[in-house]
């Protein structure tokens, strides 16, 4: 396991989706591109040839019932329909409106609406949804895919080539992802197929992953989509479909993933039920001092890890060796903890509107603090202000409706977010642009930075600094055990504001007895602290 | 039904503690996260031999929500 800089992978280029379902339907026909459990016995598998075939064949029915050139919305759980539908819009030249499974109905129909869709594709657990869309658009439940795709099928057993002579343009707009920022509004990402094209190859040539991958992400996040199934699909390894989070142990115990894509999320919910169990079995110091041994024995070229590991590494079904982790800041005390139980834990850094990678670190040269090296052919600079500004052919088209929004008059893309790049090319993230705090002297304050220092003691399991009434100022939610103990905190902060330059220092601590107040997707709103 | 949800609601969240009512907010009064609420629904599923759809996780916001699920499919 070294870690230095090495040449990019290699992979050859496609410029469609549609290209790349070919050249994979040619080259892998019968290996296996998907497989997934249905019910508890029976295992489904589909091989790129018939993946391929059965786009063809939705396809066809698309454009023969007069889907052409329309916003056609997707909604329901990850399952392998979903992605079938997905291609076989942005492939018939319409545009797929990845809508989010966790809204309520009335939310859906507004997205839906906003985004001008003449068709909704359904899965049946949406079924009310289905029943409330407007005359003017046609419902396409995914339970009537069957009786779709022979309809399709039939059509090209008579010579239908309405589907596959279809020309796709890349710079036409393929894909409309939905953002939702802390104030709550959504924008639609418009990404083409050029975007979703070069996001993959260019990601491809930072990472490479080997073996089966378990997509657990939900497919209406450019995310769990891109990176977790089309840049595996390309690979040209097979995916494992978790339709359903409830089932994601028992199923990383069936599908016994070499590779999976999460957000952070999920790599502390891993991390701190690995230690609970090992807390309540007694094993929680034989576990450190194992962690300890065993990185020893690394230097020394000794790897040990799955033996010693063994229990860790059977939550995820005893084969996992690479999660790819993005989305949200991740401490690196995850990755190091990962790399230590013989699980490398890549973390980069995406933005939808960036299609989404911008930076992943790379399977033998990473930096623990970092984002990951910026993506080949992606350009990333720094803004006066310290923001990270992003240009290439993974920057989306516009917002829909907004063309020009989130663009700077050079066409350089602001993402909001602050950091710098070193020398090595490595990006590094220290927080958000609307959230840095200018001080009466001037001076500017990222609170991300300093909120990470403060999460990292145990005791604290929220923290927010802010400028109050020009006092630098921390709220800090406390661990149960920790609640009230202002003392403890007061010293807490003390020995970070140490490490501190004098304008960074912290100089008022207020504990609170509630967690902060958050947005739907789980960020703190930060303009509610008062 | 609700001195059951407790006990399981107890189980997975951290503090022993924490006084759980059938107001309990699921996120900022227990902290639970959301792959934390999928696991408990997977306690309740076994718990009680039910399949609580994905869709109806999401509406999971306070303790009672997850009372009246059970109340009205069990």
């Amino acid at each position: 396991m070294k870690n230095r800089p090495y040449p990019l992978y290699e992979h050859r280029e496609f410029h469609t989706l549609k290209e790349l379902v070919c050249r994979q339907a040619k080259e892998k026909a019968e290996q296996t591109a998907f497989f997934y459990s249905k019910g508890k016995e029976t295992l489904i598998e589909k091989s790129y040839c018939t993946f391929k075939n059965e786009i063809d064949a939705l396809g066809t029915y698309l454009l023969e019932q007069n889907h052409r050139n329309e916003k056609i919305a997707i909604i329901g759980e990850n399952c392998y329909e979903w992605l079938l539908a997905f291609m076989a819009v942005v492939n018939s030249g319409n545009v797929a409106v990845a809508i989010d499974r966790e809204l309520p109905a009335d939310r859906i129909l507004q997205l839906v609406q906003y985004a001008d869709c003449k068709a909704v594709i359904y899965s049946l657990q949406y079924a009310d949804v289905g029943g409330q869309i407007s005359n003017e658009m046609t419902g396409l439940p995914m339970a009537d895919f069957p009786s779709y795709l022979v309809k399709g099928q039939v059509s090209i057993d008579f010579g239908s080539t309405i589907f596959v002579s279809e020309q796709i343009e890349e710079d036409k707009p393929a894909a409309i992802f939905f953002t939702s920022g802390t104030t709550g509004e959504s924008k639609g990402v418009v990404l083409s197929h050029k975007n979703l094209c070069f996001n993959v190859y260019s990601a491809s040539k930072n990472v490479v992953l080997h073996g089966s991958t378990i997509s657990v992400l939900p497919y209406h996040h450019s995310f769990g989509l891109v990176a977790g199934v089309l840049a595996v699909f390309h690979y040209g390894f097979p995916v494992f479909i978790n339709q359903s989070l409830k089932r994601l142990l028992p199923e990383m115990s069936l599908a016994k993933p070499q590779n999976t894509f999460l957000v952070p999320l999920f790599v502390e919910t891993f991390y701190r039920q690995i230690w609970d169990a090992a807390e309540k079995s007694g094993r929680d110091v034989l576990l450190k001092s194992l962690m300890k041994v065993s990185n020893i024995l690394l230097k020394l070229g000794i790897d040990l890890r799955k033996k010693l590991f063994s229990s860790v590494h059977q939550v995820f079904g005893g084969c996992l060796e690479c999660i790819v982790c993005g989305g949200a800041p991740l401490d690196e005390k995850y990755i190091k903890a990962f790399r230590s139980w013989g699980i490398m834990l890549l973390n980069g850094y995406g933005i939808t509107e960036c299609s989404p990678v911008v930076s992943v670190n790379r399977n033998h040269y990473w930096r623990d603090k970092s984002v990951g090296q910026v993506l080949c052919g992606c350009q990333v600079k720094i803004g006066e202000d310290g923001e990270v500004l992003v240009k290439g052919d993974n920057v989306m088209l516009g917002y829909y409706k907004n063309e020009t929004g989130g663009f700077l008059q050079d066409g350089w893309y602001a993402t909001g977010d602050l950091g710098y790049v070193d020398k090595d090319n490595f990006l590094f993230l220290t927080g958000r642009k609307k959230n840095l705090i200018i001080l009466s002297n001037g001076e500017n304050v990222s609170p991300e930075e300093l909120e990470q220092e403060i999460i990292r003691d145990d005791a604290v399991a929220e923290a927010v600094v802010y400028d109050k009434a020009h006092v630098l100022t921390v709220q800090i939610y406390p661990r149960e055990s920790y609640m009230g103990k202002q003392e403890y905190f007061e010293k807490l902060i003390q020995k970070i504001n140490r490490k501190q330059p004098i304008y960074k220092r912290i100089n008022q601590v207020i504990l609170r007895e509630r967690e902060f107040e958050k947005s739907t997707t789980k960020k703190i709103l930060r303009q509610m602290i008062q | 039904m609700f001195e059951k949800v407790k006990e399981i609601l107890q189980e997975y969240t951290e503090a022993e503690d924490i006084v759980i009512t059938i107001e309990s907010e699921l996120a900022s009064d227990l902290g639970l996260s959301s792959l934390d609420l999928v696991n408990i629904v997977v306690a309740f599923e076994e718990e009680f031999d039910v399949e609580v759809p994905d869709r109806d996780i999401w509406k999971f916001h306070i303790v009672k929500d997850i009372v009246e699920w059970l109340e009205r499919y069990t």
